[in-house]
């Protein structure tokens, strides 16, 4: 009888972990930061609600709220400003028009509440989708990023021949070597679906642009848009029949919901708008469905012009139109995200155990790099520290970027005289609380009352109770079983 | 609805469970079935999620549950939350004798040429020769070409930073992506 040889011996395994391992110091802190931004941007409506607490919420907008409101923002638009809406639904009980780069939050009857800016919320989308580069640049970036972590996820699997015999085994009182070794491998093994979600997802999300653009040359004489049209449906109406009346409005919501049961209209976006081809873009969410929804493009009338059928449509189109929900845990309410959040989080913890690992092993090896792991241990806890105070500096009125681009090198570098790895990770977790008390305290002193409202406490709760948690953990003691944790 | 998500759940921590029992029994009769039967429990439940509602939303709902059980397994297990008639298995991992592929200037070179030039060049040539000669609708087709973009792209980084020879394999690579280029050439709109 034929014996085939075990392909999970020594040498396999040892090539797969060092290629695994160049591929983790490579692009580590990337992928940490990409991780840390889209763990906070999963509660991203939360967010928006959060740094507008004072403006009204309902549970829904009729049509002739949503048009009204419409109406009175075009009063605030100007040649070449885009005009949108979003409606209430569940997640985000508010009715907010944007117009160009501003915001208008409107009552329940459509009549105007105040601005209604997310600045904020803005920023840290941006940070995740494009590390704040130029959008293309930065969302193709991003998605090579997804990429890196396929590939280190299924290197990671070939260089772990113990996948299901150390299944639940994390000898956290091993050493710290050991310790972490376990933790890495086993948030890898049972979160490794997620994992590979948010990564293909995320290289999807990130390169469709450039495979987009191969192919509008390749197929299409140069036309993205027609490039494109198979995979989102059909361009929107262009015929020349004057700006959008209410009615026009009105007509076109009643038609979505007429049109398919159980939709919610959740988003319109007007083309051309102020124009004579003015038309309407109208997203309505399937709650039952995984993809992000249907949509329907309508006349300047308030005719469906077409569907872009993106729930009953070819299977491909629904399968694309599912990563978006999937990657950003926007399909299952709030504990399918504080489940994505604690995943995320474990996604970081990955990063930051996998260099950990290599540092300790360099250590044991007699060829430790004290100032380059305290700059990688300064950047880990940098980061979250400088979001932190990055947004209590937007929420106070400052730019986000600017706030957020100068803290971080200041504080990984700054860890460089901040003594041992040990001593940088206690600073990091007390900068970290404080920012966070810090974030708390600015909301109320920006917000005063409004800071409890329903949009708000439940955020500042969470803010101030894992800021005080973190500041009280370093009143333990410095010792553990080890005795050299860093 | 929600009456068959909670009996989906508990089905599906019954099959983790027993997932977990296996892991601190092997020597107990009929392990293999056991511990095909747990698994057969975790199926069931994510099956029962999916039946819940659409197929792809509850699916999604069950695994994120599953993952969640799973990570609340390793925890309890090992900060002494379970029973402790058996103190939990020695790992057996030590590390290897086998030496790490040798690595030097040249070789780390060629591997970073590899994972920018040539995994990216592949993973796309294949994409866009599915996109111009594969199977299905045209929608179909982009999403599948998108797919092998990523995978390819990632399926090849994987085997460039583990090869022994890492100038074979990025030759052997780039002679991949010129045998498609006939077909990405040879487009159809």
């Amino acid at each position: 009888m034929t014996r085939f040889a075990n392909p999970f011996n020594g040498a396999f395994v040892q090539r797969n972990l060092s290629g695994h391992k160049l591929l983790g110091l490579a692009a580590a802190g990337l992928l940490y930061l990409i991780c840390l931004s889209g763990t906070a941007t999963v509660f991203y409506l939360d967010l928006q609600r959060w740094e507008n607490p004072q403006a009204p919420e309902m549970p829904q907008a009729t049509a002739q709220a949503v048009a009204a409101a419409v109406a009175d923002a075009r009063t605030a638009w100007k040649a070449g400003d885009t005009l949108d809406v979003a409606i209430p639904t569940p997640e985000n009980p508010r009715l907010v028009v944007g117009v160009g780069e501003t915001h208008r939050a409107y009552d329940a009857q459509g009549r105007y509440a105040g601005p209604a800016d997310h600045r904020l919320g803005e920023a840290l989308g941006e940070l995740h989708y494009y590390l704040h580069l130029p959008a293309t640049v930065g969302l193709v970036l991003v998605g090579l990023g997804g990429v890196l972590l396929l590939g280190l996820i299924l290197g990671g699997i070939l260089a772990h021949p113990r996948l299901f015999k150390d299944a639940f085994l994390w000898r956290w009182r091993g050493g710290s070597r050991l310790a972490r070794t376990d933790l890495h491998n086993r948030i890898g093994v049972w979160a490794a679906p997620f994992h590979l979600v948010i990564a293909f997802t995320g290289a999807a999300i990130g390169l469709i642009e450039v495979l987009l653009l191969v192919m509008a040359l390749g197929f299409h004489h140069g036309d993205a848009v027609k490039a494109a049209a198979p995979l989102f449906g059909p361009a929107p109406v262009s015929v020349r029949q004057g700006v959008m009346t209410s009615d026009a409005i009105v007509k076109a919501l009643h038609a979505v919901v007429a049109a398919y049961p159980g939709a919610e209209p959740d988003y319109l976006a007007f083309n051309n708008p102020g124009t004579a081809r003015e038309s309407l873009t109208v997203y309505a969410d399937l709650p039952s469905r995984l993809t992000y929804g249907e949509t329907f493009e309508f006349d300047g009338k308030g005719v469906l012009a077409a569907t872009h059928h993106i729930t009953d449509g070819p299977l491909g189109r629904q399968i694309y139109a599912s990563l978006y929900k999937l990657h950003f845990g926007s399909f299952g309410g709030v504990w399918v995200r504080w489940a994505y959040v604690l995943l995320g989080l474990g996604l970081c913890l990955i990063c930051t155990t996998g260099m950990d690992i290599w540092f300790l092993k360099a250590a044991q090896r007699g060829q430790p790099r004290p100032r380059l792991h305290r700059l990688w241990m300064g950047f880990v806890w940098g980061a979250p520290v400088a979001l932190a105070l990055a947004s209590a500096a937007c929420l106070a009125g400052l730019a986000f970027r600017p706030v957020f681009w100068s803290l971080l090198p200041v504080l990984a570098l700054g860890a460089l005289a901040a003594g041992p790895p040990r001593m940088i990770s206690r600073l990091g977790r007390g900068a970290l609380g404080l920012a966070l008390i810090g974030l708390v305290a600015t909301h109320v002193a920006v917000f005063a009352g409004a800071a409890f409202s329903a949009a708000a406490w439940a955020p500042n709760l969470a803010f101030g109770v894992l800021g005080t948690m973190l500041c009280l953990s370093l009143l333990r003691g410095h010792g553990d079983a080890a005795g050299q944790r860093p | 609805v929600a009456g068959l998500q909670a009996a989906s759940s508990l089905v599906l921590a019954a099959g983790l469970g027993g997932v977990y029992l296996c892991w601190r029994r092997r020597a107990v009769p009929m392990h293999a079935a056991l511990l095909l039967g747990a698994w057969g429990l975790v199926a069931l439940g994510l099956a029962g999620w999916s039946a819940t509602m659409s197929a792809d939303t509850g699916l999604a709902r069950g695994m994120v549950l599953a993952m969640l059980l799973g990570l609340c397994a390793v925890a309890a297990h090992s900060l002494g939350l379970a029973p402790r008639k058996r103190a939990g298995r020695q790992s057996a991992s030590k590390p290897s004798a086998v030496a790490a592929p040798a690595g030097n200037r040249l070789s780390g070179l060629v591997r970073c040429i590899a994972s920018l030039t040539v995994a990216p060049a592949l993973g796309l040539a294949l994409a866009v020769a599915w996109r111009a000669h594969g199977a299905g609708g045209q929608a179909d087709r982009i999403m599948t070409a998108l797919a092998i973009a990523v995978v390819v792209q990632a399926v090849a980084l994987v085997i460039v930073l583990a090869s022994t020879r890492p100038l074979r394999t990025m030759l052997f690579m780039a002679a991949m992506t010129a045998a498609v280029l006939p077909l990405v050439l040879d487009v159809r709109p």
